[in-house]
């Protein structure tokens, strides 16, 4: 449990993790309320659980359907849990997942009992979901000292456009886009 | 003020999430099990001397799928698994930028040298997660960085590594065939080195 955590931790860095770690950091700066918070949070956990376990693995542009939709209530209504549930889902299904031993452990058992996998792979998002919410809240903290607001479209539009290029398909390419900015900047 | 407290409920949130997870953990979530290819994780490369499992004892995971839709194949002669009939192979799913799939090569380079006189070969098969990992000069150069002097199988289109592993899919990822190119051993991410050193030493004999 704990080192698969921390795993999660030390591999939120990694350009496999991106995918979890940009709407969080999104989701940390649009809100300090635990509900939406709770909501990426949970629904990265469950339906990346849902998804290694083999019970529903949805192509990608379904994904990007629900990031879309994410997208889209969160402009009408602001970052409510159902909302960024909707986000945490699609990135859920679209992660591709770069194993360590921990998460491993957890994949391998995912094969034989799925149950059992849960706790360390919830353990395991749970701790990369938590960087990039730390670093939202981070830059919110900044913002609101330096008294900047950002229009509250970026958030839900960033989402939107990352689930508009799954659907479109062409999530693949931006995504080696900033991979290699990643190997570039960290080696 | 408020932001320390939302940094604190974010804490103390997800504390309770692992303490809930943990409970479930702890009342028999976890598998122990017997199996000589399943335990022995330990992320230390291992010698192979120790216990080594009886060939009857390994799973019998089914035949390995054929490796299909491939570009090509770099560091070698061979264009098929089918060549490789009669050794034990290890199928090794990876791609030259995955920070885990570098973790798992050290315990290959040593399992390679180990049995370079035996009946064994390694397979590397390189499906790359982003297209700067498409191009084989550079697949070529990062192999050579890493060490990696087996067979390179350029599964560009990824058609192998999903019809090996269905969806989702991971890198990295072992599979050891025997010599009737059944599956004997099957592990996601890093670890297992010792299971994965005990089984290739088991099906040499």
């Amino acid at each position: 449990m704990i080192p698969a955590f921390l795993e999660g931790l030390a591999q939120a860095g990694l350009p496999c993790s991106w995918i979890v770690l940009v709407p969080a950091v999104l989701v940390g700066v649009a809100t300090r309320r635990m509900g939406p918070v709770a909501g990426y949070l949970g629904s990265v956990a469950i339906f990346t659980w849902v998804a290694v376990s083999g019970w529903l693995s949805p192509p990608v542009w379904v994904a990007g359907l629900s990031l879309l939709a994410g997208a889209v209530t969160w402009w009408r209504w602001g970052p409510g849990s159902s909302q960024t549930a909707l986000v945490g889902t699609g990135v859920a299904w679209a992660w591709q997942p770069c194993v360590g031993a921990e998460l491993g452990k957890a994949l391998n058992l995912a094969q034989q009992d799925p149950l059992g996998a849960l706790p360390g792979l919830a353990a395991f998002m749970i701790g990369v979901t938590l960087v990039g919410l730390a670093i939202g809240a981070g830059i919110r903290l900044l913002m609101e000292r330096r008294r900047v607001a950002a229009p509250r479209w970026v958030a839900p539009g960033v989402v939107g456009v990352l689930g508009l290029l799954m659907v479109s398909g062409l999530y693949g390419q931006v995504a080696s886009i900033m991979a290699r900015w990643s190997t570039v900047i960290w080696g | 003020m408020r932001d320390a407290g939302y940094v604190r409920r974010v804490l103390i949130g997800a504390a309770l999430i692992l303490l809930v997870a943990a409970c479930g953990d702890a009342a028999g979530g976890s598998v122990a099990t017997d199996d000589p290819v399943v335990e022995g994780d330990s992320a230390e490369v291992t010698s192979t001397t120790t216990s080594i499992p009886p060939v009857e004892e390994l799973p019998d995971l089914g035949p390995a799928p054929r490796l299909i839709g491939l570009d090509g194949w770099l560091q070698t002669d061979i264009s098929s698994l089918d060549d490789l009939r009669g050794r034990v192979v290890v199928v090794h799913f990876w791609t030259f930028g995955c920070y885990n799939c570098k973790n798992t090569l050290p315990n290959l380079e040593t399992l390679y040298a180990e049995h370079a006189d035996d009946d064994f070969e390694i397979v590397g098969v390189h499906s790359p997660e982003f297209s700067y990992e498409e191009d084989p000069e550079a697949i070529s150069a990062a192999a050579e960085d890493l060490g990696v002097t087996w067979p390179i199988a350029l599964d560009t289109r990824k058609k192998s590594f999903f019809a090996w592993q269905g969806s989702p899919a991971y890198w990295p990822r072992t599979f050891v065939l025997d010599r009737d190119g059944i599956i004997r051993f099957d592990h996601i991410g890093e670890g297992a080195y010792e299971g994965l050193n005990r089984t290739v030493a088991s099906l040499l004999g």
